[in-house]
């Protein structure tokens, strides 16, 4: 098979598994926010902000995918 | 269409190869900051501008973040501050239309993109390197040699993984800040150019002709259509307003964890 080929496949299995975990970890996350915010609505401004920024670190983990995806689609010949 | 990831202008000095567009945008990221606090700080009232006011509440959130790393701890609320007020700015910086320095010929703005200068590794290695010594210094001058005591904690074999540690936390800060942004960049690239790349004319004379029997004339659809892919990453363009602020505030909380961390009585 062609390397540039592989390539593809390789950069769609990288980023389709690499996202599988952060999705599970964005659905627990707010499933966790929504239920504190359910059983206590006073506290949503307070937690809220814990959830932005877990958001985005577990966000990040997904985008280390990304970045192996373009590792080795654009850069590593 | 043509992918621009990760290139940039190169330019020559002094037998250094420099990133033009990263230095460009970086120098224009730090005189909008020097600019804006000197402003801030320049005419302080009692009661406080609208400018001031952003200030003094940037400044009581990082104090508040601060105020639990013991007695000494407010000496590390400046590094928070200037670091948060450089990567947002740094951050929002790229959502300026850099693309109309095409316009200008000795500009090379084709060879990489005019972009966040946080899209460019350098600038966050360096960043997530000033954070590193800055934990170990701020570690060292509290405790001295015994410092670095906490490496053979809670036994000695952990060395290694302990050591691992301090090579880890700057490499995910540093690649977390780079990768956020510039899959921003890229996803508001692709999108922009989606249907300039799936759309061609002659599909759309063919549709003219063809489903609205030529009522319209094609090149009105054709453009119509394109301007309207056009506007297909604007609220990706949004989210990456919030995505500045948010990765800004996580790696200026991780950096205070750090910090917390180190001076932290054990």
């Amino acid at each position: 098979m062609d390397l540039s080929v592989l390539k593809f496949i390789a950069m769609g299995l990288a980023i389709g598994f690499g996202v599988v975990g952060p999705g599970i970890g964005l659905g627990l996350a707010t499933k966790a926010i929504i239920e504190s915010i359910a059983r206590q609505p006073e506290v949503e401004g307070q937690i809220s902000k814990y959830f932005y920024i877990g958001a985005g670190l577990i966000e990040a983990c997904a985008i280390y995918a990304l970045l192996v995806v373009i590792l080795i689609g654009f850069v590593l010949k | 269409m043509e992918f621009h990831i990760g290139q940039h202008w190169v330019v020559n000095l002094f037998g250094l190869d420099v990133h033009m567009d990263t230095l460009i945008t970086l120098w224009i990221t730090m005189a909008i900051v020097i600019f804006f606090a000197l402003l801030a700080v320049g005419n302080i009232k009692l009661v406080p501008s609208r400018l001031q006011a952003v200030f003094e509440n940037i400044v009581t959130i990082f104090s508040s973040l601060t105020k639990d790393m013991g007695p000494e701890g407010k000496r590390h609320t400046p590094i928070l501050i200037a670091l948060f007020l450089f990567i947002i700015t740094g951050n929002l910086i790229g959502q300026l239309p850099w693309k109309l320095l095409n316009f200008f010929p000795f500009i090379k703005a084709t060879e990489g993109e005019f972009a966040s200068p946080t899209n460019d590794i350098n600038v966050t290695a360096a960043l997530a390197i000033i954070v590193l010594v800055y934990y170990i210094a701020s570690g060292v001058r509290l405790k001295g040699i015994g410092y670095f005591k906490h490496y053979f904690q809670p036994v000695w074999f952990m060395t290694p993984f302990n050591m691992l540690e301090d090579i880890v936390r700057p490499l995910t800060l540093a690649l977390r800040l780079f990768a956020n942004i510039l899959a921003g960049e890229i996803l508001i690239m692709v999108l922009g150019g989606l249907i300039a790349s799936l759309l061609s004319p002659e599909a759309i004379s063919a549709f003219c002709q063809n489903t609205l029997g030529g009522i319209l004339p094609s090149n009105w659809v054709y453009n119509i259509t394109l301007f309207l892919g056009s506007l297909l990453p604007l609220p990706i363009m949004f989210f990456e307003i919030f995505v500045a602020f948010i990765q800004a505030l996580v790696f200026t909380l991780l950096t205070s964890a750090y910090i917390s961390g180190a001076v932290a009585k054990h």
